[in-house]
């Protein structure tokens, strides 16, 4: 029996008037980009002007679903956060888990366009799809815990789903989050850019049932893609431990980044992994629609960190405050966690600017004058607990943290860019490329900037089936083009990357899935195409903002520097052979520039003449 | 005899465990003896003669942390102060 017709609708609210349209998206646009952060390229690409301070009114910020999110199916959770980076000036897509996507769905809103800016403090209220701006200046300064609570009671709606910034995101941090429940969209500075717009907080609250064209097939679908993950071995052990799992690996393949990237096996852990997060375990935790459940809610044990409690700290997060700040306490971790959740700022750049700060301090390139008292030296977890505070509220050394490392790099000098490890801006996350080839290409090219998570191949990084050596070169290009363009796909239809990559589902199943939903048939290969669809048109939209090849690069420290020791020793990335092969696998010209041709056939011909011709 | 670590962390039949073992072995033995040795040591670990593949199968093998196609893995020799790590591969990070 066929249900309703499949429609999405955004709410396009503009902060400045206090006024908000309902507009329906053009289903061409929908089977072309399929929602979230494909739908939200196309959106930035068409409406924002070249050149947009990421911080003017012009900028727009969006929050997108997806047509799967709420509908039931598995893993289908993470709405995308998007606008054009106040830290890195690239695309940004920031995606969150939790339950704040599908609240969004169930409250009648399938994505939201933010324009402008408030002319006070404010946040915003969705309900069964109206939606109203009220008075946030009671809010201003809360800590995103507090925030929550504070709106749910304000409302009367205990289990209204609420997206919010804290202290750090008001304050101008330039890689502030979104914080919704304790999930984060974390990377890039999407926080910040909330923050710009005077808005605090987004609350959503209503009971809509999702619509899907086609519910019967579409619930055994659902159903049997439920009972396969059942007995996925790989999905199984992933979800008992959460993404913890892989620090011991990645450590023993000698591609785990230690003491801001100076080698790649960390002595301490023995004291930082899986085993000793579980010793803390209060209780897991879930997503929407989960059967995994990966999340663990930790609390530090001992000593002055004693009693708090964090959901998570997740691999990069443990690797961002241990490994990289060269900390092997566990407890210090799940608190510095704690602390850029409730300020609202992202763990990776956060741990990684403070492992920056270290070295500078270590070479005598910050001191007492800058450090105010505190003795930040690699494996004093004291201080750098101490520093992720002064960054959230942006108090002395902290303030010029919060720019980011490349911009504090800058303001160091002296040699200070060749061991800030971050591209076109973004802080690089938890493996080093002179151990996994692929990822170098990753770095370099990910449309946000270093960033690992919008092509993970993780036949390299964690030894996943079938065999890839990490350290050959040949086949690489292909290896990192697959696995983003698998990327854009399931973050476009909001799922979670890791049932995919632990076989829970597969490319097909979203297909189907999709098919059901939609009420119109989508093939495999139609979805790998949006895939690569959607990273030509956030290629094109870097190119238009002056992106060029020069800016897909990597820190000094990794091409020059061999790998001190471990399974990489010797190794450094050969980064221009493996961007040529990866350039010439994506059919870009020497320039990083899709052709005219590819553009074509992806449906992208017109973007293509907006851009290509004016290229220098 | 070379002494060798083997660090497994994997599924012993359904359960997950992590173990830690100082080995004493034969010159030329390979990275395939090991994992016969260490699955005979450890009876719930799945090989041919119970349910479910052998560990090798099943199972990624680096030897001081490198990996190899498995065949060519299998049949290298192990050596003095050897690290082999046996670990069932999951993604997500």
């Amino acid at each position: 029996m066929a249900g309703p017709a499949f429609t999405f609708s955004i709410l396009r609210v503009d902060l400045t008037r206090g006024t908000t349209q309902r507009e329906g998206v053009d289903p061409a646009l929908m089977r072309s980009f399929l929602g979230g952060r494909g739908l939200g390229a196309k959106i930035l690409f068409d409406e924002l002007k070249p050149g947009t301070d990421p911080f003017s009114q012009d900028n727009k910020l969006l929050l997108l679903t997806s047509p799967l999110m709420g509908t039931g199916a598995p893993w289908c959770v993470k709405y995308t956060a998007m606008t054009r980076s106040p830290l890195t000036g690239t695309i940004l897509m920031s995606l969150a888990g939790g339950f704040f996507g599908p609240g969004l769905r169930f409250a009648g809103c399938d994505g939201l366009i933010l324009e402008g800016r408030a002319k006070e403090p404010a946040y915003l209220w969705v309900r069964d799809g109206k939606a109203e701006l009220r008075a946030a200046s009671h809010l201003w300064g809360q800590e995103t815990q507090a925030c929550q609570k504070a709106i749910r009671r304000e409302l009367a709606e205990p289990r209204a789903q609420i997206a919010c910034i804290g202290p750090a995101g008001e304050k101008g941090v330039l890689f502030a989050s979104i914080i919704s429940g304790t999930r984060a969209a974390g990377r890039g500075g999407a926080g910040a850019v909330m923050g710009s717009k005077n808005l605090k907080a987004i609350a959503a609250s209503g009971s809509r049932k999702v619509p899907t064209a086609e519910p019967e097939a579409f619930k055994k679908i659902n159903l049997a893609i439920r009972k396969r993950a059942r007995n996925a071995e790989r999905l199984k052990l992933f979800g008992k431990y959460g993404t913890p799992k892989n620090l011991v690996v990645v450590n023993e393949r000698g591609l785990f980044p230690t003491r801001n990237f100076r080698g790649g096996v960390f002595d301490g852990i023995d004291r930082v992994n899986a085993m000793e997060q579980q010793l803390r375990l209060v209780r897991k935790v879930t997503c929407h629609a989960c059967p995994v459940a990966c999340g663990n809610l930790t609390a530090a044990a001992e000593g002055q960190y004693q009693g708090i409690v964090t959901e998570g700290p997740e691999y990069e997060t443990f690797w961002a405050f241990g490994a990289q700040c060269g900390n092997s306490d566990m407890d210090a971790i799940i608190a510095a966690d704690r602390l850029c959740d409730e300020l609202g700022m992202d763990t990776i750049s956060t741990g990684s600017a403070i492992a920056f700060a270290m070295e500078c301090v270590e070479k005598g390139l910050l001191g007492a004058r800058e450090l105010e008292g505190l003795d930040l030296r690699f494996g004093n977890h004291q201080a750098m607990v101490e520093m992720v505070r002064r960054i959230g509220h942006r108090q002395g050394l902290g303030d010029l943290l919060a720019q980011g490392t490349r911009r504090a790099a800058e303001r160091v000098g002296r040699g200070a860019m060749a061991f800030a490890m971050q591209v076109k801006g973004l802080e690089l996350s938890a493996y080093d490329p002179r151990g996994a080839k692929a990822m170098g290409i990753e770095f370099a090219t990910s449309p946000r900037g270093g960033c690992h998570e919008r092509g993970l191949v993780s036949r390299e990084t964690f030894g996943a089936p079938p065999f890839m050596d990490p350290l050959a070169m040949e086949g690489k290009g292909a290896a990192a083009k697959e696995v983003q363009d698998e990327t854009a796909v399931l973050d476009a239809l909001g799922i979670c990357v890791f049932p995919p990559h632990n076989g829970g589902m597969d490319m097909g199943d979203a297909a189907a899935l999709l098919s059901c939903v939609m009420g119109e048939p989508f093939t495999e290969d139609e979805l790998w195409l949006a895939g690569e669809r959607i990273w030509n048109l956030e290629r094109l939209f870097n190119l238009r903002e002056g992106f060029r090849r020069e800016d897909d690069a990597l820190p000094a420290r990794l091409l020059s520097e061999p790998m001190p020791g471990g399974a990489a020793k010797g190794q450094v990335v050969e980064l221009e052979q493996l961007l040529a092969d990866y350039y010439k696998v994506r059919q870009w010209d020497e320039r990083g520039a899709p052709t005219q041709e590819k553009l074509d056939a992806l449906g992208l011909a017109e973007e293509g003449r907006a851009v290509l011709p004016w290229l220098r | 005899m070379a002494k060798v670590t083997v660090r497994f962390l994997g599924l012993l039949g359904k359960r997950d465990a992590e173990l830690l073992e100082e080995l004493e072995l034969p010159p030329g033995t390979t990275v395939r003896g090991v994992l016969e040795g260490f699955a005979s040591r450890h009876a719930s670990c799945a090989m041919e003669d119970t349910e479910g593949p052998p560990i090798w199968e099943s199972h990624v093998v680096m030897v001081n942390g490198m990996s190899l196609e498995r065949e060519k893995q299998l049949t290298t020799p192990v050596a003095e102060g050897d690290n082999v790590t046996i670990f069932f591969p999951v993604s997500g990070g």
